[in-house]
């Protein structure tokens, strides 16, 4: 029934207004910012010269540039990220499955900091970290401190995503362990990690791919400072691409850089992890 | 549910409960802070209760010592920061902004995400499964890398400092239409069979069948839509120089500069625009506790 | 209770909401702005500052007050005023100018305007200087009517005029009268400090402009004012100095000493000149080795302990007065001098700057805003900022009026505002926020981290191979700031 070419069209058409608008918001955006970065770009201004590599080459091999000091930095952040809120989380969760009935209350009150605007944290933070003497002050604090703000605001969401692997967990193999002998811990080495091996990397993954674009924290609090240990990456392409004139195709050079990494790692990540069959997308 | 040792419960209890007493300080400072005068901030950074309600403070006044009920502004009414952050800082402007933002932002993504995701399961046609793996490599970019593009994009469109710029790269959520499309596949397929003998076409099935079945993910979707709206703060950082525009992250940012850096006006204006989420999310906890495990985990 | 009636109540409270929403959202303004049944005015201008009408009660007069002179005088045009935060100010303006609201007019900073201009943002003022350089009270808007001071940020070295001055600051030292005045009861050196009435005796109101001689002097004085805890934290401080934030702390002292921060033309840093190393490493010693700063703290500005009467001295500006009353909630004993030559410098000195209004190249209203500055920037503008604002004006006849002569009487901490902005040399204007991102972390530096410098074991050998490393990347940032100009400039012809 109906009209065969008109039959033909319709996927088309129910797919085409959200197909349209991610694609023009990734590759579009994407090809528009990869010429971008071989030219000298203003935001104000346009394009100007063609500068081939140029972009490119100042950003890996020119100190100024500080494209390798914004990566370390970004890099510590996000291995403090990961340990934390394994550290954090993981023992909340289990803790937290042991209670009954106040279970759906504590999640409830751990998950405030995960739909509190970012900006809101950061402007109490900035003088909870000044009450406990100064953290954000000195050079070897200030980034530790924001990776603090970063385990404490995604405490609650990993703790219920752990909570949710828990729970999948069937309960007989606990039993079949204890009747084995097994004491706590040997059923936490060898049943509780095994079977959360997917939520493990799942929320390794996620917390390292949010830790490498923290961003708000910085604004407010730092600046990038003190002595640029905060300055990260999303810092510097930031401050390249919208407060600076000119500097907006090393800024997009800069950014395709992260992305590359980013890329490199996520890839590597599923090709560990596809044999195992971890979890499909 | 076995039941192995009884006694774990009180430790386990405590620990959550310091636990909470950790989540819930930060909140308790911001609205403490908020009620104080600009001197009380200034003398006393780090106390919850503001000095001039102090038992300590009002005692040393009986006394006739001198305490914080002499500083300049000990009169300070006790919402006065929150009046004068609307009344000067315009927050009520910046919450309207948000919450049109992410209303118009929710509704049109659902809608466009849900038609793209019907089509996805439920239809057949050349390139489908290309033009999906297409939209979940997109889902690998991170937000970081695509802010340039997207004001280059939206740059090119003419749309750069207009309500616009931030709705349309906003419609785009290619998470949404992985996760509805699970869910539409797990419809049984005998009720779309049902609606097709009945005359329906693909969009009567659409929206009388597969929408209404799809209630709680829908919501959860919406609701997740919700909050990520009301939280953007790097793309209308970028995008908008119009104050009126400003959502109300963007708009407490630069409040800090604006007020002259007095923060218990700003921290006035952090806690309304914490609470909408709060209120909403206590409402609604349900969807998006549970809707965590599921675009989390299962498959 | 009923459902249906449920679902209504929750209905009506929808709606409700939704009209509560578009009413009061900032994005709905302007539409229901044009709802307003008055006769609209045809010409709109959109005048963005970082002043904000909104931040405490005598900026909001001072805009009421210009809003409503100007628009009872100009009855065809509405002014529409906008606050963007300094800090923001050029990534926001250069991203309006790309969209679909940019201002007409806008107050710039020296740090930014000639940036604009040679990014082709701005009008140029000539013509309309040459045609129509007197305002309604008389007042001429040209370069003879200004100090020299204020008229050195807004032209080009080809003499394009491309924004009016509205204001004129300078960096200046800020001394607690009260803390002084305490002292000077032992201390003669400290008595000193202060204005002698004719017949001799000492007046506690006024501090000298040459209060301080030198810097040796200096240290003497700020050591002599500083008080110690009992574990030898700093109680009282001499001088407050502010680690964060790094390169603004040296341009004055780089004055003092005979230099400055980059060249005249913006192509060459010039703070890691021998002078400019004398300079920093002066201010690094007098935290850590003369003592008379307490800590470095990010969120407390060396401004915030002035106001809590804990400081001596702070290095602030010629408009700090103002602030400084109102959040201490009156106070008002303090005076300001500008600061003290070093070894290689000689006089009293500072840097002197004056913001300007500019036009932008995309307004349609290119006259209609030309009114505007003529009145702002006018003799009667430069009053209507002293009343309300208590600047002093950039203008030469400012000076003569009666209305000066009075708030020199009331306000004592102005006496020495007039000779502070004529000792003022061109503050630094080249491409500053990629220049502070390459400067400030290695001022930041210094500063924390002096004693390992100084013991080798620090991240730079020296203070001097620090700063020859800052100027190195700052002339890098100048010279590629001024490839690109020149290619703006090739593009537009």
């Amino acid at each position: 029934m109906g009209n065969p070419f008109r039959q033909k069209i319709v996927p088309y058409l129910y797919i085409a207004p959200a197909m349209g608008i991610t694609f023009v918001f990734s590759i579009v955006s994407m090809g528009i910012s990869f010429y971008a970065s071989f030219h000298d770009y203003d935001a104000f201004a346009g394009a100007s010269a063609f500068v081939g590599l140029d972009n490119y080459r100042r950003a890996l091999l020119e100190p100024d540039s500080y494209f390798w000091l914004s990566m370390r930095n970004t890099v510590f952040y996000v291995a403090m990220s990961v340990v934390g809120v394994l550290v954090t989380a993981l023992p909340l969760a289990l803790v937290c499955q042991r209670i009954r009935k106040g279970q759906a209350l504590f999640r409830t009150l751990y998950f405030l900091p995960s739909i509190t605007p970012g900006v809101v944290l950061a402007l109490v933070f900035f003088h909870i970290f000044g009450i406990w003497g100064g953290l954000l002050d000195s050079a070897a604090t200030a980034l530790p401190a924001l990776a603090i703000l970063g385990v404490w605001s995604g405490a609650g969401y990993n703790m219920v995503i752990f909570l949710a692997g828990l729970a999948d967990i069937p309960p007989h193999l606990y039993d079949a362990a204890k009747v084995d002998g097994a004491n706590r811990w040997h059923q936490f080495r060898h049943i509780t990690i095994p079977m959360l091996r997917n939520t493990l990397v799942f929320v390794t993954v996620m917390t390292i791919i949010g830790a490498f674009q923290v961003f708000t924290s910085v604004y407010i609090m730092t600046n990038g400072g003190p002595e640029r240990s905060t300055e990260v990456i999303t810092f510097t392409i930031f401050i390249n691409a919208f407060s600076v004139a000119g500097q907006m195709g090393f800024a997009s050079a800069a950014a395709w850089l992260l992305f590359a990494v980013i890329f490199v790692f996520v890839f590597i990540q599923m090709h560990i992890f596809k044999s195992r069959n971890v979890y499909d997308g | 549910m076995v039941e192995t040792v009884r006694r774990l419960p009180l430790f386990a209890l405590v620990f959550m409960l310091l636990g909470t007493l950790v989540m819930v300080y930060p909140y308790a400072y911001m609205v403490g802070s908020s009620f104080k005068s600009r001197r009380e901030f200034a003398e006393d950074k780090s106390s919850l209760i503001p000095p001039r309600y102090q038992i300590g403070e009002q005692l040393k006044h009986r006394r006739g010592e001198s305490s914080a009920l002499d500083w300049p502004g000990s009169d300070w009414a006790l919402f006065r920061n929150y009046t004068d952050a609307i009344q000067y800082g315009r927050v009520d402007r910046y919450l309207a902004n948000s919450f049109i933002y992410a209303v118009v932002i929710t509704a049109v993504q659902l809608f466009i995400n849900a038609l793209a995701a019907y089509a996805f399961a439920r239809m057949r046609f050349p390139g489908r499964d290309a033009l999906f793996m297409f939209l979940l490599a997109t889902m690998m970019i991170p937000t970081a890398v695509q802010l340039i593009p997207n004001f280059l994009v939206i740059r090119a469109l003419g749309l750069v400092d207009t309500v616009w710029g931030v709705f349309v790269p906003g419609f785009a959520g290619a998470f949404g239409i992985f996760l509805l499309r699970q869910s539409f596949l797990n419809i049984p397929s005998e009720l779309e069979h049902a609606a097709r003998i009945d005359g329906c076409g693909s969009w009567g099935i659409f929206w009388h069948v597969i929408l209404p079945l799809s209630k709680p993910v829908l919501i959860t979707l919406g609701l997740f839509t919700f909050m990520g709206a009301w939280n953007m703060f790097e793309w209308p950082l970028v995008v908008l120089s119009n104050q009126d525009y400003y959502p109300l992250t963007v708009g407490l940012s630069f409040f800090r500069q604006e007020s002259a850096a007095d923060w218990p006006r700003i921290f006035a204006a952090g806690v309304m625009g914490a609470a909408p989420l709060i209120v909403l999310f206590l409402i609604a906890q349900r969807y998006l506790v549970g809707g965590i495990s599921l675009s989390g985990m299962k498959t | 209770m009923p459902r249906h009636l449920k679902h209504t109540m929750i209905a009506v409270m929808a709606i409700g909401l939704v009209i509560a929403v578009l009413w009061r959202a900032g994005m709905t303004q302007g539409w229901l702005g044009s709802l307003d049944k008055t006769a609209p005015r045809p010409i709109q201008l959109r005048i963005w500052d970082w002043w904000s009408p909104s931040s405490n009660e005598e900026y909001g007069d001072y805009f009421a007050a210009l809003e409503e002179t100007f628009e009872q005088r100009n009855p065809d045009v509405n002014l529409v005023y906008q606050t963007v935060p300094f800090a923001n100010y050029v990534q926001k303006l250069s991203t309006a100018m790309v969209g679909q609201t940019p201002p007409d007019l806008f107050q710039s900073s020296v740090f930014w305007a000639e940036g604009f201009y040679q990014r082709g943002m701005l009008h140029p003022l000539n013509d309309l200087i040459s045609n129509d350089p007197v305002n309604s009270d008389g007042s001429r808007l040209e370069e003879a009517a200004f100090l020299p001071s204020a008229w050195q940020h807004n032209h080009t070295q080809e003499g394009v005029v491309f924004g009016m001055p509205m204001i004129i600051d300078a960096s200046c030292l800020v001394w607690n009268l009260d803390i002084l005045e305490r002292a000077a009861q032992q201390d003669d050196e400290i008595r000193a400090m202060f204005v002698r009435h004719p017949e001799g005796s000492v007046d506690y109101d006024h501090i000298r402009f040459e209060a301080i001689k030198d810097w040796a002097h200096f240290r003497r004085i700020t050591k002599k004012l500083t008080t110690y805890t009992p574990d030898g934290e700093v109680d009282q401080a001499g001088f407050t100095i502010q680690a964060y934030g790094g390169a603004g702390v040296l341009p004055p002292w780089l004055a003092g000493n005979g230099t400055r921060f980059q060249d005249l033309g913006g192509s060459r840093a010039m703070f890691d000149s021998p002078a400019g190393i004398e300079t920093m490493t002066f201010l690094a010693r007098l935290y850590w080795e003369d003592r008379v700063s307490p800590s470095f703290r990010r969120e407390l500005t060396p401004a915030e302990r002035f106001q809590e009467g804990k400081t001596a001295c702070i290095p602030a500006g010629t408009w700090s007065g103002k602030d400084i009353i109102r959040n201490t909630m009156g106070w008002d004993h303090f005076g300001k001098t500008a600061f003290p030559p070093g070894p290689h410098g000689s006089g009293q000195k500072t840097v002197t700057w004056g913001n300007m209004l500019v036009i932008s190249n995309r307004s349609p209203n290119v006259e209609a805003a030309w009114r505007y500055i003529k009145f702002v920037c006018s003799l009667e503008g430069n009053l209507l900022r002293s009343k309300y604002l208590g600047y002093n004006g950039p203008r030469l006849d400012f000076y003569e009026t009666e209305r000066w002569q009075q708030a020199l009487a009331e306000r004592p901490y102005l006496s020495n505002v007039k000779q502070i902005c004529l000792v003022g040399d061109k503050l630094r204007h080249t491409e500053i926020i990629a220049a502070d991102h390459q400067a400030n972390p290695i001022v930041e530096t210094i500063l924390l981290r002096y004693p390992d410098i100084m013991n080798g074991r620090g991240p730079y050998p020296s203070i001097e191979a620090a700063m020859h490393e800052a100027a190195r990347n700052v002339n890098k940032v100048y010279e590629r700031y001024n490839r690109q100009v020149t290619q703006w400039q090739g593009q537009d012809e």
